[in-house]
């Protein structure tokens, strides 16, 4: 509840959710988007920065950490930082996901279809 | 003990707090429980993350392939983004002395979570209605066409079938006795339907009346034997992927489907050419047996031990040749429903529904990756959701109160709690629905 109680911030707050809509549209749009990028990494990777700048800007206007003195890097610094280690931490687990199947896990698991044995005109 | 002392000590003593950050309590222990919240979610996208990446290239469900609407989502993430700005206002007014204004902007925010949870509801009903459920028996996805998913079609077929013979014997008994026969009469009707129900060995392609059996018998039993009968890896592949098409064609590469169709097409065509000469062959060769022993008999009639044997010869040979000609007469009928049936397929092409949209049928389907598919998505936005419930629950209990300054900070309490689950939507509606 710090800082200018007396002013009036509903235009800001109007003008922040719009800005929120328009960002989610624009998400939408990048997934949508035919030859926008040519990697699905690079179309992942923007969605997902712009879902950081839309967090950024709930928690700044919405929950008024613009106007909040210097308590807020103490309370929400440590924890960001420790679930983004987390994330980081889980990567090697994609690559080594598979290593580790059982038999018949590895038998029952999703492949794509290919086929290469036998001729596929002959009955 | 020196409790006494203690007591009377205190009385002197003045004690001043110095608190910790320069907000309330409240505020800090909200902010706290935030601080959690973070890292509660943090590790389940990060899960997430592993599981729908750790995936081999182009298996992970695109929202098509498990009916999941982007447009649905994108309107759920306004839906909530709008309620936080509601909720937003409320503070605010709240905070300037307007506790009417408060109360409808507080009542707004609500009633916007309610249709959150309510997109929610149909979302998960329209998974549901598709068989997509994150748990056996209910959920009806396999990760691939093998021979685990043939005998699950064939089991489900077998129960369908069941259910329609059982039908059509009470239905029957039913018309029976309202009819007013006895019960012997009753009992013998039933008894014949029950026979003559049972799944005809030769199907007659112009008059498959029930489709279900016309189904089952170009579906799940061609299948079934082709894959018993062929050699050949590839055909077998093929068999069980154009069985799963023809259920659920929506996890299914139309690139790919259309050469396997086509293949499959060729293949009834030539057999059946061959099939057929082979028939008319047999029918040459019975009708000149049949025609032998007339000729043999205006002839010689010396041995009749001789005659006798020849006799029984022909004979051996005739019923052979008759049972021969059963035989193929069965498979031609089998291959030309299995040509009926790849015709009709092919007429729709990528237009092609799938039984279970067509029938409700509840056919196992193959959606490779759908069940972590489903495990995460119901987690996750369940969740979420749970989240959701305890804001609205929240709202709802201040309502009834007088929303002036002084309850201005529960108000901001509960709207940095409803502000994290915005965030929380934030991250999960890119992650789940556009990825």
């Amino acid at each position: 509840m710090a800082g200018h109680d007396n002013v009036n911030r509903t235009p800001l707050f109007f003008g922040v959710f719009v800005l929120l809509v328009l960002l989610t549209l624009a998400s939408f749009w990048v997934a949508n988007a035919e030859g926008l990028f040519a990697l699905q990494q690079t179309k992942w990777q923007v969605m997902m920065g712009i879902s950081a700048a839309k967090a950024s800007l709930v928690v700044l206007f919405f929950m008024h950490f613009w106007w909040e003195r210097s308590w807020k890097y103490l309370l929400t610094l440590p924890t960001l930082l420790m679930a983004v280690i987390l994330v980081v931490a889980l990567i090697p687990d994609i690559l080594h996901r598979r290593a580790t199947y059982s038999d018949t896990r590895l038998n029952h698991a999703a492949a794509p279809a290919v086929v290469t044995e036998g001729n596929p005109e002959s009955p | 003990m020196d409790q006494a002392g203690h007591h009377q000590s205190a009385a002197h003593v003045e004690l001043s707090y110095q608190p910790c950050l320069p907000i309330s309590r409240g505020k800090l222990a909200l902010w706290l429980f935030l601080s959690t919240e973070i890292m509660f979610f943090a590790a389940l996208v990060g899960s997430y993350i592993v599981l729908r990446f750790g995936v081999p290239e182009g298996t992970w469900p695109t929202p098509k392939v498990v009916h999941l609407l982007e447009w649905v989502g994108a309107l759920n993430t306004c839906v909530l983004l709008l309620s936080s700005v509601t909720v937003v206002f409320a503070f605010e007014a709240s905070k300037q002395g307007r506790p009417q204004v408060a109360k409808k902007w507080l009542l707004l925010t609500l009633l916007l979570g309610l249709g959150f949870l309510g997109i929610k509801a149909g979302e998960y009903g329209s998974k549901f209605s598709h068989g997509i459920y994150p748990q056996r028996p209910r959920s009806l996805m396999y990760e691939r066409a093998d021979l685990n998913y043939l005998a699950a079609v064939k089991q489900r077929f077998n129960e369908l079938v069941g259910e329609r013979d059982k039908q059509a014997v009470t239905d029957q008994a039913g018309r029976v006795a309202a009819s007013g026969l006895g019960r012997e009469a009753a009992g013998d009707s039933s008894e014949s339907l029950a026979f003559g129900s049972v799944t005809p060995v030769v199907w007659d392609a112009e008059s498959a009346s029930d489709r279900l059996l016309f189904v089952r018998e170009n579906t799940v039993a061609w299948t079934e034997r082709r894959v018993g009968r062929s050699r050949n890896a590839f055909v077998q592949q093929e068999m069980l992927e154009i069985l799963a098409f023809t259920i659920y064609p929506e996890a299914a590469d139309w690139g790919r489907v259309e050469g396997m169709l086509g293949r499959e097409s060729r293949r009834v065509e030539q057999e059946l050419a061959e099939k057929v000469s082979n028939r008319d062959g047999l029918k040459t060769r019975l009708a000149n047996l049949a025609a032998e022993p007339a000729a043999g008999g205006e002839g010689e009639t010396t041995g009749q031990a001789d005659d006798a044997s020849a006799g029984a010869k022909t004979d051996a040979e005739r019923v052979a040749g008759e049972n021969e000609l059963a035989a193929v007469e069965l498979e031609i009928a089998q291959w030309q429903n299995r040509a009926k049936w790849m015709a009709e397929v092919q007429a729709a092409g990528p237009e092609w529904r799938g039984l279970n949209d067509q029938y409700h049928w509840e056919l196992p389907m193959v959606i490779p990756n759908g069940n972590t598919w489903a495990s995460t998505y119901f987690l996750l936005t369940g969740l979420h959701a749970i989240h959701v419930l305890a804001g609205l629950v929240g709202f709802a209990l201040l309502l009834p109160f007088t929303l002036d300054a002084g309850r201005a900070a529960v108000i901001e309490n509960l709207a940095l709690y409803w502000h994290f689950v915005d965030i929380v939507w934030i991250f999960l509606f890119p992650l789940l629905y556009l990825f």
